[in-house]
């Protein structure tokens, strides 16, 4: 694997990896606070 | 060599725990500072659209009905009640109040609607519930623990305490006479109640979305107050 394919790999998984925790954390939010409206 | 494999084995659970761990840190660290940050510059931004707003609404303000609803018994002699001023609908996602509650120090600017996107800029109306100082039940909703924790101290209310609302209408005042805790799908709780009520929902206990807050306040105070009173007479 050459340098710049490693620097693509490594920016790719680090976005979709933040995309990934976004996603967690704001579904796991919800158990905390689910911002406190009725019926749902 | 069992003694290296089981080294081996500690290690890689002990890295586990850790990234578990950091994980856990990393959550909390967004849910209780990130989302509060988010939801500042949301307000912020949104108390000076407000300004502009509220003007643009009290141009809009009209007054369509200056009589009684109607009745079957033909014979009673209907009185004129006194002006009702109708305040127009607001966009989901528009600001369109300011909620004032001394007892918690909360000052916090309304959007309409309670979907989740809603909630994240601050307490939002029920699409479908009468506005705040109209007659019916209004209801507001609003985050206990992240985006700003609007609502976190609402369980120090007592009956009694008094929540403002101003919005084109003016300020209207609400006393507060019920607090309850119910499960998330009691959507009684948003019913309409004859008079002119004020109805906040938050989740409940502090983080935890289980069950709802719910307090209940009814209107002493402003522009309509002399409208519901007619009605309700």
């Amino acid at each position: 694997m050459k340098r710049w394919q490693r620097v693509v790999l490594i920016v790719l998984g680090s976005l979709v990896g933040i995309a990934a925790l976004f996603f967690l954390f704001e579904w796991a939010g919800d158990l905390l606070d689910s911002g406190g409206a009725i019926g749902g | 060599m069992a003694a290296g494999k089981q080294s081996r084995y500690l290690a890689i659970t002990g890295r586990t725990l850790l990234g578990i761990g950091l994980l856990i840190a990393l959550f909390l660290f967004y849910q209780l500072f990130v989302t509060d940050f988010i939801n500042s510059r949301s307000q912020a931004a949104a108390a000076d659209e407000l300004v502009v707003v509220l003007a643009q609404r009290r141009d809009d303000l009209k007054s369509p009905s200056t009589t009684a609803p109607s009745n079957t018994t033909t014979t009673v002699q209907v009185a004129e009640l006194p002006e009702l001023i109708v305040e127009p609908e607001v966009p989901v996602g528009e600001p369109f109040a300011r909620l004032i509650i001394d007892r918690i120090a909360l000052d916090a600017v309304v959007f309409e609607g309670v979907d989740r996107t809603t909630l994240k800029l601050g307490p939002g109306h029920m699409p479908g519930t009468p506005l705040p100082g109209q007659p019916g039940n209004a209801v507001i909703s609003g985050h206990r623990t992240t985006y700003g924790r609007p609502f976190y101290e609402l369980d120090l209310l007592v009956v009694g305490d008094e929540i403002e609302v101003e919005t084109a209408l003016g300020i209207s005042t609400y006393s507060v006479r019920e607090i309850l805790i119910v499960a998330p799908t009691d959507v009684w709780v948003t019913d309409n109640i004859d008079g002119a009520w004020l109805t906040l929902t938050t989740c409940h206990p502090r983080f935890s979305a289980a069950e709802r807050l719910i307090i209940q306040a009814e209107l002493i105070d402003g522009p309509n107050l002399e409208y519901v009173e007619a009605v309700a007479a």
